[in-house]
């Protein structure tokens, strides 16, 4: 399988930590559909019940990344799993926020805050 | 004759930078701190200051960003000194154009100062230039070529800074936009692959994509871009050959039942970040338009 280009991943504990490499163009939508499948199957994984987005190398990001990160959070809460996303920049508190996302998902300052938020 | 601001603590530092660039013609001018680099910026504008990070009263980094913030178009090259790199690399981040070691004079200052000058003696003349421009107009037909796609959108960008239609956080809302639209022109309008397979097979949606790339008549299709600013608006019109759509037809992402759904966000975020979004009859044309925000302050000079 071919190195992940968009997203890296971390697994704490019970909880997976996905970090978009860089600014997530929709135009990206190839590579991000093309890494997706797998992302969500390591979300299949038994000792995995959360997710944490950390945007902070995504100053901007489209409806590629909302799509992906909403099919994460789909399948995640299907589990009874909890999603929160950190260190979003002012742009992108704005797009989570018109999309409504921000309703669902906590928007936190770090990952370690994060980290606490989907384990409470 | 280019004008030097030199700012040391150390007046044998400054008497060495002096030394240095004697063989040039410069108009060397020296200050003590930031502080008083800064009072002789307000009595007249250099062409390049060079200063060192460690001074009392106002030190290097607060001067890159004071410079920075007043003076954007002057070029600020650090001195620096061992144990410093740290903040070099803080200065660097806040927008200082370079730096040479204080042991690596001998070799570099000279060259670094004419490099430093030569970059910024051409990007002033470029936004006097600028400042005299009204109005602008552009056609781009790009093939379906998502690799063609980003520069077009910072080409875009670059435009309506240099007719400082928004700030730069509202280019990068455009760009956000821009991007959204000419995504959907690609994928949905050009090589007509629907959202219906996106989250129920990504992997099938891939393939799709590469398929219609590969296959006429999609493969042969144009997006074509048409762009008019000025000083007060930038309006961009997105037209692809395909068969077009009803934008009335797409859900309400922000409906909780569609928040799991892959389409419309794009819709949404164009009209979230522009202020007029217009789909023509067909559905296969998009005016996109951003006015200048009635308190917005003009750039610097």
């Amino acid at each position: 399988m071919s190195q992940p280009s968009i997203f890296e991943t971390e697994i704490r504990d019970t909880t997976i930590i996905v970090a978009p490499r860089g600014d997530v163009s929709t135009l990206a939508g190839e590579d991000v559909h093309a890494e997706l499948p797998g992302l969500l199957d390591q979300l299949q994984k038994s000792e995995i019940k959360h997710v944490v987005f950390d945007l902070k190398r995504a100053s901007y990001f489209g409806s590629i990344l909302l799509g992906a990160m909403s099919a994460m959070w789909g399948r995640i809460r299907a589990r009874g799993g909890k999603m929160a996303v950190c260190n979003v920049s002012d742009t992108g508190k704005e797009i989570l926020h018109v999309s409504k996302f921000d309703t669902l998902w906590p928007v936190c300052d770090s990952r370690e805050e994060a980290l606490k938020t989907v384990l409470e | 004759m280019p004008s030097v601001l030199v700012v040391d603590d150390l007046p044998a530092d400054r008497h060495l930078v002096a030394e240095y660039l004697k063989d040039d013609a410069f108009e060397l001018r020296f200050a003590a701190n930031g502080a008083e680099a800064l009072e002789k910026l307000e009595q007249g504008i250099p062409d390049l200051v060079v200063t060192d990070l460690m001074m009392p009263e106002v030190d290097g980094l607060e001067l890159v960003r004071a410079c920075r913030s007043r003076y954007p178009l002057v070029p600020v090259i650090l001195m620096t000194s061992q144990g410093t790199e740290e903040t070099v690399v803080q200065a660097l981040k806040q927008g200082a154009a370079s730096y040479v070691p204080k042991h690596a004079f001998p070799r570099r200052l000279l060259s670094t100062v004419r490099n430093v000058l030569a970059v910024s003696g051409r990007r002033r003349v470029h936004t006097r230039l600028m400042e005299c421009m009204d109005w602008t107009e552009c056609a781009f037909a790009l093939k379906n070529n998502s690799a063609l796609i980003h520069p077009l959108i910072t080409y875009l960008q670059e435009r309506t800074s240099d007719l400082d239609v928004c700030d730069e956080s509202d280019r990068t809302r455009i760009g956000v936009a821009l991007e959204e639209a000419l995504a959907n022109a690609l994928y949905h309008g050009n090589l007509e692959v629907g959202s219906e397979l996106r989250g129920e097979d990504d992997k099938g949606y891939h393939a799709l994509i590469v398929e219609r790339l590969n296959t006429s008549p999609y493969r042969d299709r144009k997006i074509h871009v048409e762009t008019t600013m000025s000083r007060e608006h930038a309006t961009f019109v997105v037209r692809d050959e395909g068969t077009g759509f009803d934008p009335s037809s797409l859900p309400d992402p922000t409906d909780p039942a569609n928040l799991e759904k892959a389409s419309g966000r794009g819709l949404l975020l164009m009209r979230t970040f522009m202020d007029e979004v217009a789909y023509n009859g067909e559905g296969n044309a998009v005016v996109l338009t951003k006015r200048r925000r009635p308190d917005a302050a003009s750039k610097p000079q």
